[in-house]
């Protein structure tokens, strides 16, 4: 299968910090955070804003910027909307910092009534819409207009391939265009969620990011490579283990491609053994590890914006790679026309 | 060309009936589930009902691991998912020896995570006197774990993992997030990956409860549960309607293409025609009243499961019993089908069982392929002023053939899925 892409774009974060979150545990990790442009044409309404996670709204500007960009002429009513939603809270403690000052007087509460209606009154209205799942997709679609075929995939990178996937499924059977967007905060829940299902959580580092894709079916005027052979490795991931393998595919050697780019370390430690792995078998082979971390379902997207402006500098044939906490590992392959 | 897409099995645990076996029975005696909350005190509340699965649970799951057994007392989604699949397991083990892991996938629709604040009331507080994060503190001192399997804050994807393990499901392990309508887009991308040759078979479905306090409180307060007052709760299309009810459950179908139902000399019984999906692009909080892309959700849904409206036998509504959604979907519907939409008999089944969210679709699904069965349609429970008087509003469980059905969900965001179903047992 092999569709067009039409335009890609991405905001990855430019603010970076070390965060402890335990000193008795060791605990700590490195976390990068966006700066959305708050004074965007496309930035939302207030009334909007206030019931909007951060992920949300970052991927609003990026979205209409990169429809924009893609020319006005793509027909919303019948585009096709496919989003990955990676963590989409970077710290809880603050999301519902009402309702968690509630149960610092919790115990003194005459009864359990009382203490249930402290918390009644405590939870924010809109808690529901702010924690709704589909919160970033819904939202695009109202200040985009996109109305067509639609899903929302979570929560690992591989999110971000089934994302992908259904979009192109999307332009190449259906011939609809497509607008794909994934994004992740990362932050203190991301690091809580998915430290512990890792080997080790030494060095840790992810950060927040925003991604869109356009694909068309067709070799539009504005088409710039196709994207083709969306393969996610066939493994029934085990949940009793942690261990990560690390041969990312059976036959390497067949990476013939002009540069690689992988994805999916959390750590520095994983992210230098899969770069030995690549550096072995690949003659240009690289991640964005050490300047941004791991980006979740982003990850995939920031390999073919990487790719895209290798194919300008010439390159015919990009592979990307990404493998996700649960070591399922996701390719596409990007083609110069 | 597309390839015909089978259903083979379905499997399902709800608050009116732990089995599929169980479900017409159910339905036939007009049982309903909305009682008062059990598994939590909601002493003081003003949401005192819900439509909680009662049924222990434990047994359908005893075989599992002792970390499997544990995260389940703490993850109703999992304990609800675990036992959907004991229920079925010994049915279906002659067909997953037939599955090629390779060409199967799972697909499920799973629900919003909610942290267990007040179940840990105690670690809550002391970490606020201690003044360290709350949030922190709880995740850490439960997460102990040395395996892929969190108590808490696990991601979405551990549910369709988990399923996958069980089918040994390699090709793929999908897990979609789109609230109210999760598990029937789950259904919807089951039946593109069997129509467009990439899977064989995939079991596609869902797992949600939002009988849990931070839940229940949060859909409360949005304005969606019918608050307790000694009323009849959840009423859809009724004029008195005022809101839904809280629910759970899980469950999934087999969906499965024609060459392996053939292969294997199987008996399919109904066949997936196809789907409708579109979104609202209008307001996260309501539907759009204009209802036209719901209307065009139901259209594409008959389109491309080349369908004429008069061919419906029966239209297995969202009918959520709140004030946006029911005559919103009423005047979708019309828009949808023309004259034939007055004489096609609707109805909604959630004022039996409340709303499963993301579960609904496949709640729904799967008591549609009993009433199919069957041949019976559930009559709307709690109907006494009907919206719509002009609209076949069934009243009554009624016997009758249904040879297609449309089942339909919607979510808030303004997303509309709507599948086509034709019974192969009829």
């Amino acid at each position: 299968m092999e569709v067009y892409l039409v335009g890609v774009k991405n905001h990855v974060s430019s603010q970076f910090e070390t965060e402890v979150v335990s000193e008795k545990h060791s605990k700590s990790f490195r976390s990068g955070s966006l700066v959305i442009d708050t004074h965007s044409p496309f930035y939302p309404k207030r009334g909007d804003e206030k019931i909007m996670r951060e992920d949300t709204k970052a991927s609003i500007v990026l979205m209409n910027e990169l429809l924009i960009a893609c020319g006005t002429e793509l027909e919303r009513e019948e585009m096709g909307l496919y989003v990955a939603s990676g963590v989409f809270i970077a710290n809880f403690e603050k999301h519902i910092g009402h309702l968690i000052s509630v149960f610092e007087h919790i115990k003194g509460a005459k009864d359990e009534a009382e203490k249930l209606q402290n918390i009644y009154r405590a939870s924010p209205p809109l808690l529901a819409l702010q924690t709704l799942t589909n919160s970033t997709m819904s939202f695009i679609a109202q200040y985009t207009g996109i109305q067509g075929n639609n899903a929302t995939f979570g929560t690992s990178s591989s999110a971000g391939f089934d994302a992908i996937l259904e979009g192109m499924n999307e332009a190449y059977y259906n011939h609809n265009p497509v607008l794909i967007a994934a994004s992740n905060v990362a932050g203190l829940y991301s690091y809580l969620m998915n430290s512990t299902l890792y080997p080790s959580a030494e060095n840790w580092f992810e950060s927040a990011a925003v991604g869109g894709l356009i694909l068309s079916h067709r070799q539009t005027e504005n088409a710039i490579c196709k994207l083709s052979a969306p393969t996610q490795q066939q493994i029934i991931p085990a949940i009793t283990t942690r261990n990560i393998d690390q041969n990312w595919f059976e036959k390497p050697n067949e990476f013939s491609s002009d540069v690689l780019f992988f994805s999916g370390a959390y750590t520095k430690k994983i992210n230098a053994l899969d770069d030995t792995y690549f550096t072995n078998r690949h003659k240009k082979a690289s991640s964005v590890f050490d300047e941004i971390g791991n980006t979740g379902p982003v990850n995939l997207f920031i390999g073919i914006e990487k790719g895209l402006a290798k194919i300008k500098e010439g390159a015919q044939v990009i592979d990307v790679l990404d493998r996700d906490i649960y070591g399922r590992i996701s390719h596409l392959q990007l083609k110069a026309i | 060309m597309k390839k015909k897409v089978f259903i083979l099995d379905h499997e399902l645990i709800s608050p009116i009936a732990v089995g599929q076996e169980n479900s017409v029975a159910a339905l036939l005696s007009n049982a309903t589930a909305d009682r008062q909350i059990q598994s939590f005190d909601v002493s003081g509340l003003p949401f005192q009902h819900a439509a909680e699965v009662r049924e222990e649970l434990r047994s359908l799951y005893e075989s599992e691991s002792e970390k499997v057994k544990a995260v389940c007392k703490v993850d109703r989604k999992l304990e609800l998912l675990a036992a959907a699949y004991g229920k079925a397991a010994n049915r279906l083990a002659p067909l997953i020896e037939k599955l090629d892991p390779q060409r199967t996938g799972v697909i499920l629709g799973v629900g919003a995570e909610m942290i267990p604040l007040k179940e840990n009331e105690e670690i809550v507080t002391n970490a606020i006197r201690a003044g360290k994060n709350a949030i922190s503190e709880l995740v850490i001192q439960l997460n102990t774990t040395s395996d892929r399997l969190n108590f808490i804050a696990n991601p979405y994807d551990v549910y369709s993992l988990y399923l996958a393990e069980k089918f040994g499901a390699g090709a793929f392990q999908k897990t979609v997030l789109t609230a109210c309508v999760s598990s029937t887009q789950a259904i919807a991308q089951g039946y593109d990956a069997i129509a467009r040759n990439q899977a064989d078979v995939v079991i596609a479905g869902g797992t949600d409860s939002i009988i849990n306090l931070i839940a229940l409180i949060s859909f409360g307060k949005l304005g969606v549960i019918a608050e307790t007052d000694g009323k009849i709760s959840c009423r859809p299309f009724d004029a008195n309607r005022y809101g839904t009810i809280a629910g759970e459950a899980a469950g999934f179908v087999i969906l499965a293409s024609e060459d392996f139902v053939s292969t294997h000399q199987l008996k399919p019984i109904a066949q997936l025609l196809g789907y409708g999906n579109t979104l609202d692009a209008y307001k996260i909080t309501a539907p759009d009243p204009a209802g036209t892309q719901m209307a065009k959700a139901i259209s594409n849904a008959l389109k491309n499961a080349a369908l004429a409206p008069e061919e419906i036998d029966y239209y297995y509504a969202h009918g959520t019993g709140t004030r946006q959604n029911d005559g919103t979907e009423l005047d979708a519907f019309k828009m949808a089908l023309g004259h034939p939409a007055s004489t096609i008999p609707i109805s909604s089944t959630k004022d039996r069982h409340g709303h499963a969210i993301a579960a609904a679709g496949i709640q729904e699904l799967s008591l549609l392929l009993s009433c199919m069965k069957e041949g019976i349609i559930p009559g709307n429970l709690n109907l006494i002023h009907p919206i719509d008087p002009l609209l076949n509003l069934v009243r009554e469980n009624t016997k009758m053939t249904i040879k297609h059905a449309l089942t339909s969900n919607f979510s808030f965001g303004g997303i509309n899925t709507v599948l086509a179903v034709k019974n192969e047992l009829e």
